[in-house]
């Protein structure tokens, strides 16, 4: 291939591709050898930081061997750096925990509260850009060939940022990511840099469709979630004949929410484009379905976004409703603001290998309380769930991730994980764990089993029923002729006594009472995820909540159930 | 549902009666979209809606940032029924509600 004769884009992809070819090959030689790899990464991490104030209280110029590490420094949660990243955010603070220039502070999603100030050092950049751009690149080329490298992706990933006092930017880390594309981003995505980094009175949804609209060359769709690929197609088929009439007369809908210098500048890139709204428009006139994403970009090649765990039922519902099966999906493997944890290694396998080089891992089984049983990546068991204890290159040592995650596998000598659950998020009132997990598993069997679609759910555990008992809320898609709550109250319990037997047994001895289902007014997820985004929630974070866990969040859906629920 | 418009002091006042819900958000929606409402800002009057679902809801929060450069948005009179969902929703913090 000439690559002088491609376009800034493609020649850009191509580099990318040539150093991930290198650095893919590096990876495959370190999984036949992991932990050799992930010992060397630990003793750079604490040479490099033992003059730190946390490496000299821990005394890390000492520690010559993993089990002098374990010896000596403790396991850590985020309030033990919590004045320490203080220091660092407030007063520029530096030597403190790191010795690494700090880019970056990843605001965690907050889901459980207050979102968190994460560091993000130079160093761990570099290994998200080797494994998240040049590793993925390389994957993606050789799963589909060059054909896509020069055209523009759908890209929902939003990216706003501020700036912090000590200078550093504050953001999600997705976001962070795709603004390190720099000069590049236009040529990358079909979104304006409006939609990019948003000001918060921008409806980007209309932005991300309507521009994804007019593009018809489009050969990938990028998101953080997939569900939100599947919103913006449910968004479109609600509103084509809105998003179609600004494509043709190049106009924005006066009731497209926008600042008037934002709607000014868009104004500005379009067009009227009246043979491709005309296009567009003979296909949805023709009809939504399986095939409507192929009709609109017929080049369309490949999804790119977390699509495993809780998600893989939204990537199920949008091959089903909208894109069909031929379009592979690339899955970005186990991923958090504190640092990478794996990658996958093929397109369309969902299965992800723990990256030895990006932090040192520790394994905390979830079914011991007991530190003696934290072990290393080489003593791990396949089919066994553990939590992560890592020790990354932005400065956290020993921290309990409170992820949850399985071995599925090896990779040469080197683990494939699955994420499974956060575990402060699972339902234990008695002692039965019940995760997410198994509360979306017993919902997907009762749904396969008596019909029902399933929108989305939320479980909280009503603590003042006697016995207590765990309340499924629920938005469905129509409710099948002849069923009866009892009836699927019956089956979904049923589902999820097979999915967590301890909860079975803790209904059968009386501890807990037989599960209630409440259904949910049609929108309710939709109206959940406007309201947070006008709270000022970034929409790349967003996460359906699963598992109810504060008062707010039961009172808003507890305000939205169907009438004589 | 029943949709009526009036003015005062040069906002536009809708009245709402009825329920406002997945069948009728959509006639609301519409009818803020076809114009009629100007730069000087919008007064939801609740006083004879009976129920809002989520669907409304939507439409409701899609209005309020519709209407933040145009002069504003007011949601009132709402019965005691709606209030609870608004407050319970947490609209009461995002919307201005009198």
């Amino acid at each position: 291939m000439d690559v002088s004769k491609l376009s800034p884009m493609g020649q850009f992809n191509m580099k990318l591709y040539s150093e991930g070819k290198v650095a893919y090959a590096h990876f495959m030689e370190m999984t036949k050898d992991p932990m050799k790899y992930n010992t060397e990464l630990l003793m750079r991490i604490l040479q490099d930081n033992k003059d730190t104030e946390y490496g000299r209280k821990y005394g890390f110029a000492d520690i010559y061997s993993i089990e002098e590490y374990q010896a000596k420094v403790p396991i850590t949660m985020f309030d033990d750096y919590a004045g320490y990243i203080y220091k660092m955010t407030e007063e520029g603070a530096t030597g403190l925990i790191t010795s690494y220039r700090v880019e970056h502070y990843a605001k965690s999603s907050g889901t459980m509260g207050n979102p968190k100030r994460i560091p993000v050092t130079d160093r761990a950049m570099e290994v998200l850009d080797r494994y998240n751009q040049q590793v993925r690149l390389a994957i993606l080329c050789d799963g589909l060939g060059f054909g896509w490298i020069e055209s523009p992706a759908i890209n929902l990933i939003e990216a706003p940022m501020t700036k912090l006092k000590c200078g550093a930017t504050y953001g999600a880390i997705s976001g962070r990511m795709v603004l390190s594309l720099g000069e590049y981003l236009p040529f990358f995505m079909t979104s304006p840099s409006e939609a990019l980094v948003p000001d918060i009175r921008t409806n980007t949804r209309y932005l991300h469709a309507r521009f994804a609209l007019a593009s018809k060359t489009v050969t990938m769709a990028a998101c953080s979630y997939i569900s939100l690929i599947l919103e913006m197609m449910q968004y479109i088929e609600r509103d084509w004949e809105m998003l179609v009439y600004d494509i043709e007369h190049g106009t924005i809908d006066e009731s497209v929410k926008m600042p008037p210098e934002v709607r000014q500048s868009i104004l500005g890139k379009i067009r009227p484009m009246p043979e491709r709204a005309a296009e567009l428009r003979g296909i949805f006139e023709e009809g939504f379905g399986p095939t409507v994403m192929k009709r609109i970009w017929p080049d369309l090649q490949v999804f790119y976004g977390i699509s495993t765990g809780g998600f893989a039922d939204y990537l199920r519902r949008l091959r089903e409703k909208y894109a069909g099966d031929d379009i592979p999906a690339m899955y970005v493997g186990v991923t958090a603001s504190e640092g990478l944890f794996t990658t996958p290694y093929e397109i369309d396998n969902n299965q992800t290998v723990l990256i030895p080089d990006s932090m040192f891992y520790e394994f905390w089984p979830v079914d011991s309380d007991d530190p003696a049983d934290i072990v290393t990546m080489d003593n791990l068991e396949v089919g066994r769930v553990y939590e992560i204890v890592c020790t990354n290159l932005s400065g956290f040592y020993r921290y309990r991730m409170r992820d949850a995650l399985k071995v599925v596998g090896m990779l040469n000598n080197t683990p494939l994980m699955d994420f499974q659950y956060r575990i402060d998020q699972s339902l234990n009132m008695t002692g039965e764990k019940t995760t997410e997990v198994a509360l979306r598993a017993a919902l997907e069997k009762m749904g396969e089993g008596i019909g029902v679609e399933v929108v989305d759910f939320s479980v909280y555990a009503d603590t003042d029923s006697d016995p207590m008992r765990y309340v499924y809320l629920m938005e469905l898609d129509g409710m099948p002729e002849g069923l009866t709550m009892d009836r699927m109250e019956e089956v979904l319990d049923a589902c999820l006594r097979e999915a967590n037997p301890v909860y079975g047994y803790k209904v059968e001895k009386g501890l807990l009472g037989r599960l209630t289902i409440k259904l949910l007014q049609p929108e309710t997820y939709l109206l959940y995820r406007d309201l947070m985004i006008s709270k000022g929630a970034a929409s790349a974070q967003l996460k359906p909540p699963h598992i109810l866990t504060s008062e707010l969040q039961k009172r808003f859906f507890l305000a939205l159930l169907e009438e004589g629920q | 549902m029943e949709i009526k418009d009036t003015e005062e002091e040069g906002k536009t006042v809708v009245y709402l009666s009825g329920r406002l819900d997945t069948k009728t958000a959509p006639e609301l929606e519409a009818h803020i979209k076809a114009g009629g409402i100007g730069d000087n800002g919008l007064i939801l009057d609740l006083s004879d809606l009976e129920y809002v679902s989520s669907a409304g809801l939507r439409v409701i929060l899609a209005t309020h940032k519709m209407m933040v450069n145009r002069g504003g948005f007011i949601l009132r009179n709402a019965q005691d029924t709606v209030m609870e969902v608004l407050n319970a929703t947490g609209f009461a913090d995002v919307l201005n509600i009198q």
